[in-house]
């Protein structure tokens, strides 16, 4: 009811009273105590029906801006659309969420220095590169509600479907092939869970949901997930083209069960090194994927349908945006040489060990810019002296560190002055590593692997591949060499995936880790793998579970460069190993007194 | 419900009575200090209804018994005075007017009360005490005149910034926190809509008893503002002018450009350009306001009017800021159908356009290098630029070039139209119906240039415009019945009220200008809508309240006073079955001085108020789970949309309620020479309103709306008024206004939702934010403890080394975030308002205002960001710099860091002159063309006294977020208080 309801009917209340009140007062033979009777009663009549007069107590909620499920799932294109939802939330994977952090900054792939004030945040960054994060950080509670909105949007949407279903709205096989999507969406976000804080809740059906769920074991939630992708993934379609193109399809899901495979010792104790062999080789076998003969193929602007994309996000700088790397990368005076509409944020960079694990004959390096001129080959990082987009104009940087004698320590200050040279390539005295907290703001080498478009925005349009079928073959290769280390096949994988950025072909794949380099580390089986590894699927998302695989990640203090805060301790460095679990997060302990923490926190 | 109108409508018929009529009796009424004759006296036989009031010559003649009759004649302002007549025919009276402070008339929410009948905390401020000078803002009118009510400037010196009203402290963490602004019975109008001119008087319902009229929205107070209106028989013009000159003062003690090169020499660290720049100049003018009120009023018996327009116009510190503001309203009165029909006409529209500036150019003025130009037009490098010099460093940006270059203003249209029509059905018993409609349509719009460093060279010029229109309508109606009993007075109170409200808005923004000619004007020129770019976006909400409410205030022989009153009252707001709320208040008093029979005691008024009132969260739809357009997705070859829940459900939403106990005395000692009112008020807030963090799994979102947790407060607050000297020739009167704040406990944050038990326990809150300390809480807030808790590591001194020497409070043997603590409070303990008042050789007056507030702490953001020596290769910083050293070595702290620690929580206790005026009141002979003139000089903040560094000691009651759990942070981007001195003139003719 509105407005014009209450003012119409009061309206006639009014007229009614005070006309009723008039021929009262004109009777003339009547009393004063009949008169007042009569005059009440008008009165007790017209209150009367105002309260039980509907429009009068209606406060029913009016919506126009949004809308409620009652009044939404009409048409099949908002079923699409609502299924998008359990897409979207994938966004922040890309580079841009405490997920991307936890799996790379944690690693001998990237950190991100605190260069003066910049960057410092409470000491995040510092945590995360030395381990010694806490149950308090807000980065490890973002990890959480990431995997996690993504696993209860897919529960709502499969037990709406499922009671659409039930209602007889909508065709069942429509329905069932959109439900087997989900619940392999869902395994997706259930992995990055389980993976990274390993004993966490496990639930799958919206309407029975607990309320506080308890925490499952992590090799509970394994078995529960290898069982369900086992029986989903089959159901899904092995289409690869436009119409699956950023959905789950068999071979996405196919993907995600071989690394997971690859991982199961780590998970439950018990490896499935055949499995993932196995399962590799399907997509190997019965998959229309390739590598592309550029390996820059997959990481262009324009980068949409590589054939080397299994699962793909498909990035766009106007319609789904969140791939903001060259926000999080990229020095301030960057901007001018990719005439970017935003200045970049001068955090994310690699590690000097890391950037020398590629030859320098290795496309995939790419060339620093030099004194003479900005780089001419492009790779993997972006690094050395910049210029802007002209080519000849010199980026500079009218606050770059003078050398201070006088301060304790002296401060050395940047050896090539205001000329922007990022990671000081070239200088006599790099400063690729520099964790803080008074990194030189040119320290570090940047992640330059996906391609900047000229006059770019904050967002990049370059798709972000999450599964890539160069993966696939390293997967198989190294399921293959742990089961056999002298497996020819295995070092035929890892040669198709190398030899495409090299002239050369790995004749072993034994090899020193390449952040043992500098201790003067010996070869150790299999080592040259785990490097290839990182040198191909740097930056997208999997160096901790690899290095947690191979039993390095807690030796961080191989990798990570001095520190001169008294407050920052590597925790993991002592050999009590307990990181490889993040920790459940504050936040959610105390929403949930069910959950269990993880053992050391 | 219907037992409270079944109640109201029996008492009718208790009215019947018949009286014998006999003779006539007449007279006059005048006063008895000037004779003039009084119109409008009220003359009642004592024991009767009967009566009859005086006409305008003050006449009057009226039918009474024969046998004699005792009268009583009483007026607003003057003693009451009842006259046995006797036998006489002609009876002429002169009142005596009543100069006690209990004899106002106190507006109290559907209706007025005198002072002395108040059995509750109601503070009453007529127009002689508003606060003078420059005043551009209702609420500053009272800032410091009501204890209890603490009015923060939301951004001290900005002349389009707001104030924070805080009534009693906090008493609500997740709802609305203001009070509720009644202005001429429009429930829930708006302080901007009221020129400080118009106003007769303010009236604050402070406890629980006196705000339960108004239910679900009287949680944090009541402000009930009254208009100017006409009086009978007069025709005045009233005309004011007065001229402001304001300038900065209290500016931060950032480093001068040779201030500068020696620290920089010192520490070997940042660039000289070669310049001396004050910035703070730079981006600071002297600001000037006019400001024009004309004002017509008057009336016949039947009709009263008063006509007024206001014309403001302001100019900013800041330069390219102010406003030019016009008001114009109307009042108009209309009795009809022998007098019993009384008709109202209310009308007001304000209209406002402002230039905003940027805030953030007080933050660059800061700490932008002292050394740098403003402008290099012969460098080409600065070409890009527009010719002004910039510096790429991150968030560090030419102040100058920001104001100059970009735009950011707005308009508000704020009209108010509302209509009342009462009839007096038959003696005492009054109905009437209320209506009012208040539209608000503001549109802000922003143009950052091409050439702009600072946003605009992001996008190639970016212009923004947005328009939001409020549309709310409220409609009420009550049947009033007042009426006599022997010595007992009884008013009866029924009604219903029904209140719509709306808010639609709309936005665009587009970038990539080819000129930036259209600013904003011309939104198709941004190539931003062909690229897909740009945005637009429109909303709407709706949301009703529902109420039906009964009053019963009984006065017993002046000397027992009775109220109680509920209201009932419903928002859509809530979850299906919660919707509606009770809120019962009931409060009692007696006049002790009746029984005292001391002539030095004229008053002491002792009462109790008891008073449950609501409050409602500040959006609607908070109860329903609702999808809503998300990010694209890409389905066959196209992006199209997601649709997603946007929240998460709660149909078990309910009101927040709050409870209140309140002892008081109101008191007139010596003669009236010493009189106020005394109060002790504890409350208690349940199923506060708190947006949680919920469990996921299951709930799809992580956050929900609530009803959780408990909060306490309790305070002491005294109005103390002494008429020390009252001579011919010269008087002085001073009041005083403490509050001290006993209590402001969160007894608990936990409850339940979908299932689950949420606990609160003890969490941090707030941030630093950037540059680098975006994960810096800077509040702990735990259960069962104070709020307020500022929460850093604390400061120990600087190491030989240079080293930034922290305390390991928790003795771990680790310097870390576990060794932070309570360092500070951001609530005040004490608080007061300090008036006097002069007047000398007759025509000379003289008023000064102080105000001081205690026991709170500010965070100083501003120098835990940027006063770090180290820092100076980015930022400038504050001349507290040069003392960040070892005191031995003289090393300097060697971190670049920003310093968040206890050195930089301070203590900013207060004291200040807030306004001191001089006037001078011409003698005006009554014949004369005019009635009075008046000129006088006013000046705002002459000094004040604070050892705090920042800007302004004000206390802040929420954070950049509005989260009011976060307090006593002082963020950057304030502007600097401001000093000025106003010049006017009153004509009255």
């Amino acid at each position: 009811m509105d407005f014009d309801s209450i003012i119409q009917y009061w309206s006639n209340l009014w007229i009614l009273i005070p006309t009723s009140i008039m021929k009262i007062r004109n009777m003339k033979n009547i009393n004063k105590m009949k008169r007042s009777l009569l005059l009440g009663k008008i009165l007790l009549v017209g209150l009367f029906i105002t309260v039980f007069n509907q429009s009068c107590t209606n406060l029913d909620e009016e919506l126009f801006s949004e809308v409620t499920p009652d009044d939404y799932f009409k048409t099949d294109e908002q079923f699409v659309t609502a299924l998008a939802s359990a897409y979207t939330r994938l966004g922040p994977y890309a580079c841009d969420n405490d997920t991307y952090s936890f799996q790379e900054v944690s690693t001998d792939e990237m950190l991100v220095p605190t260069r003066g004030a910049d960057w410092d945040d409470g000491g995040d960054w510092r945590r995360i590169s030395l381990h010694s994060w806490t149950s308090e950080d807000g980065k490890v509670n973002g990890t959480w509600n990431f995997g996690f909105q993504g696993v209860t949007t897919c529960n709502q949407l499969i037990y709406q479907f499922q009671e659409l279903v039930d209602q007889g709205a909508v065709d069942p096989a429509t329905a069932d092939a959109f439900i087997a999507e989900l619940t392999v969406l869902r395994g997706f976000y259930y992995w990055v869970l389980m993976d990274q804080f390993g004993n966490v809740p496990y639930q799958t059906d919206f309407a029975t949901a607990e309320a506080q769920p308890p925490t499952v074991a992590r090799a509970t939630i394994y078995a529960n997930l290898v069982e369900e992708l086992e029986a989903e993934v089959p159901k899904l379609s092995k289409a690869v083209d436009g119409t699956t193109y950023g959905r789950m399809t068999y071979w996405a899901g196919k993907h995600l069960l071989a690394y997971m495979y690859l991982n199961a010792e780590v998970y439950t104790g018990t490896p499935e090194w055949a499995k993932a062999a196995a399962a590799a080789q399907d997509i190997i076998d019965n998959g229309p994927f390739s590598l592309e003969s550029d390996y820059f193929a997959n990481f262009n602007v324009n980068n949409s349908g590589s054939s080397e994309f299994i699962f793909a996000i498909p990035f766009d700088k106007v319609f789904f945006t969140g791939f903001n790397l060259p926000m999080r990368t990229l020095h301030y005076g960057s901007q001018d040489t990719y005439n970017l509409t935003a200045q970049p944020w001068n955090g994310y960079c690699s590690l000097e060990e890391f950037y020398n694990s590629y030859d320098d004959t290795d496309r995939r390096k790419g060339e620093p810019g030099t004194v003479d001129g900005p780089s001419t080959v492009r790779g993997n990082f972006v690094a050395g002296y910049q210029y802007f987009a002209d080519g000849t104009t010199p980026v500079t940087d009218a606050n770059w560190e003078q050398p201070n004698p006088n301060r304790v320590p002296p401060l050395l200050g940047d050896p090539d002055g205001e000329h922007l040279n990022l990671g000081n390539i070239g200088t006599g005295r790099p400063h690729v590593n520099e964790l803080g907290p008074q990194a030189y703001r040119q320290a570090g080498v940047r992640i330059g692997k996906w391609e900047f478009e000229i006059g770019g925005t904050s967002e990049m349009s370059n798709d972000r591949a999450i599964f890539r079928y160069a993966q696939t073959l390293l997967i198989r290769a190294e399921a293959l060499w742990r089961l056999d280390p002298s497996s020819t096949e295995a070092l035929a994988l890892v040669n198709q995936v190398y030899g495409r950025s090299n002239n050369d072909v790995l004749t072993s794949l034994d090899g020193v880790p390449s952040f043992l380099e500098s201790e003067g580390g010996a070869s150790v089986a299999g080592g040259e793998l785990l490097n290839e590894m990182g040198r191909e699927m740097f930056a997208e998302s999997f160096r901790r579970t690899d290095l947690i695989r191979w039993g390095y990640f807690t030796e961080v203090d191989k990798w990570i460069p001095p520190v001169n805060n008294p407050g920052d301790v590597v925790r993991s460095g002592d050999g009590v190993g307990y990181t490889t679990l993040l920790p459940i997060p504050r936040e959610q302990m105390e929403a949930n007194p069910n959950l269990v923490q993880n053992p050391g926190y | 419900m219907k037992n409270y109108l079944l109640v109201c409508l029996l008492m009718l018929f208790a009215t019947a009575s018949v009286f014998a009529q006999d003779r006539t009796v007449s007279g006059q009424v005048t006063d008895s200090d000037t004779d003039d004759p009084i119109p409008g006296v009220n003359i009642l036989i004592q024991g009767t209804t009967q009566g009859t009031v005086t006409d305008i010559d003050g006449n009057y003649e009226m039918t009474v018994p024969s046998d004699g009759a005792i009268l009583l004649f009483s007026y607003v302002g003057y003693k009451s005075q009842t006259i046995d007549i006797g036998t006489r025919s002609t009876v002429n009276i002169a009142l005596v007017a009543d100069v006690t402070a209990l004899s106002e008339i106190v507006v109290t929410g559907y209706g007025t009360q005198e002072k002395k009948e108040i059995t509750s905390a109601v503070a009453s401020v007529k127009e002689k005490d508003f606060n003078q000078g420059n005043v551009n803002d209702a609420a500053q009118l009272l800032q410091g005149r009501v204890a209890g009510l603490s009015i923060t400037p939301d951004n001290a010196g900005n002349p389009n910034a707001g104030y924070t009203v805080r009534l009693r402290q906090t008493s609500t963490i997740g709802a609305n926190v203001q009070p509720l602004i009644v202005i001429d019975g429009i429930i829930g109008g708006d302080l901007n809509n009221v020129d400080p001119r118009d106003i007769a008087s303010i009236d604050v319902l402070k406890d629980g008893s006196a705000a339960a009229i108004y239910g679900t929205r009287g949680s944090s107070g009541v402000v009930i503002v009254t208009t100017k209106t006409g009086s009978e028989g007069r025709f005045d013009v009233d005309l004011n002018a007065y001229w402001v000159v304001e300038s900065i003062y209290r500016e931060q003690d950032i480093l001068s450009s040779n201030d500068w090169r020696r620290l920089s020499s010192e520490i070997n660290a940042g660039v000289d350009y070669g310049h001396d720049t004050d910035w703070y100049d730079e981006i600071t003018q002297t600001a000037n306001t006019q400001v024009y009120n004309l004002a017509l009023s008057g009336g016949s018996k039947q009709t009263t009017y008063r006509a007024s327009i206001n014309y403001r116009d302001a100019d900013g510190t800041l330069i390219n800021t102010g406003f030019q503001r016009i008001n114009a309203r109307l009042n108009l009165n209309q009795k009809a159908l022998n007098d019993r029909l009384t008709l109202t006409f209310l009308t007001a529209g304000t209209f406002n356009r402002a230039e905003y500036g940027f805030d953030d150019a007080w933050r660059y003025a800061t700490i932008y290098n002292p050394t740098a130009p403003v402008r290099d037009e012969t460098n080409p490098d600065y070409d890009r630029w527009g010719g002004y010099y910039q510096n790429v460093l991150f968030d560090y940006y030419n102040p100058v070039a920001i104001l100059e270059q970009n735009s950011n203003d707005g308009s508000d249209s704020r009209i108010n139209l509302a209509g009342k029509a009462a009839y007096e059905i038959i003696d005492g018993l009054t109905v009437d119906a209320f209506y009012s409609l208040q539209v608000i349509e503001e549109v802000r719009n922003q143009y950052y240039a091409k050439e702009s460093f600072w946003v605009g060279s992001d996008r190639n010029g970016n212009a923004r415009k947005q328009s939001e229109q409020v549309w709310n309508q409220l409609f009420e109606s009550t049947v009033n019945w007042n009426t006599d009993f022997g010595r007992t007075n009884m008013t009866l109170l029924g009604g219903y009220s029904y209140q719509e409200f709306y808010r639609e808005g709309f936005f665009a923004r587009g970038g990539d200008f080819v000129t930036n000619f259209f600013e904003y004007n011309n939104l198709s020129a941004a190539k931003e809508f062909n690229d897909g770019l740009g945005e637009v976006d429109s909303w709407k909400e709706s949301a009703k309240l529902i109420a039906f409410f009964g009053r019963v205030n009984f006065n017993l022989d002046e000397t027992y006073f009775l109220s109680a009153s509920v209201r009932q009252e419903g928002s859509s707001r809530f979850g299906t079955g919660n919707k509606w709320g009770t809120f019962p208040a009931a409060s009692a008093g007696v006049e002790l001085a009746n029984f005292i029979g001391s002539s030095a005691v004229d008053n002491l008024k002792f009462r109790v108020s008891w008073g449950i009132t609501g409050n409602i969260p500040g959006e609607s739809y908070l109860s329903l789970l609702r999808l809503g357009p998300g990010s694209s997705f890409f389905y066959n070859g196209e992006f199209i949309p997601s649709y997603a829940p946007i929240s998460n459900d709660n149909p078990d939403l309910k009101w927040e309620t709050k409870s209140e106990w309140n002892i008081g005395f109101d008191f007139s000692l010596l003669g009236s020479k010493l009189f106020g009112a005394f109060d002790f008020y504890t409350r208690k807030t349940s199923d506060l309103l708190y947006l949680f963090n919920v469990p996921q799994p299951p709930n799809l979102y992580n956050q929900a709306w609530v009803n959780v947790g408990e909060l306490k407060t309790s305070g002491l607050e005294l109005a103390l008024t002494w008429a020390a000297v009252e001579r011919p020739n010269i008087s002085y009167s001073t009041t005083i206004t403490p509050t001290v704040y006993l209590q402001n406990d969160l007894v608990k944050l936990s409850g339940e939702f979908n299932g689950a038990t949420l606990e609160f326990g003890t969490q941090t809150l707030g941030a630093m934010g950037a540059p680098g300390m975006s994960a810096v809480p800077l509040q702990r807030v735990s259960e069962g403890e104070p709020l307020g808790q500022i929460w850093t590591q604390v400061y120990e001194g600087i190491g030989e080394n240079g080293d930034l020497l922290l305390k390991d409070t928790n003795g771990d043997g680790t310097i870390d975030e576990l060794d932070r603590q309570v360092t500070g409070s951001g609530i005040p303990d004490f608080e007061f308002g300090w008036a006097n008042n002069f007047t000398f050789a007759r025509n000379w007056d003289l008023s000064i205002f102080f105000r001081g507030v205690f026991g709170h702490d500010l965070l100083n953001k501003y120098r835990a960001f940027y006063e770090v020596p180290q820092g100076i290769g980015s930022y400038n910083t504050f001349q507290g710099a040069f003392d960040l050293k070892n005191p031995t070595t003289g090393a300097y702290m060697n971190s670049s860091s920003g310093l968040l620690s206890s050195y930089h929580v301070e203590n900013a206790d207060f004291f200040s002159l807030d306004n001191l005026s001089l006037g001078y009141n011409f003698n005006m002979d009554n014949s004369g063309a005019f009635r009075n003139i008046r000129v006088y000089l006013a000046a705002n903040n002459l000094f004040m006294i604070t050892g705090y560094k920042g800007p302004d000691p004000n206390p802040r009651y929420d954070d950049e977020n509005n989260d009011p759990l976060v307090t006593g942070i002082d963020y950057r981007n304030r502007w600097i208080l401001t000093r000025s001195f106003s010049i006017g003139a009153t004509f009255g003719f």
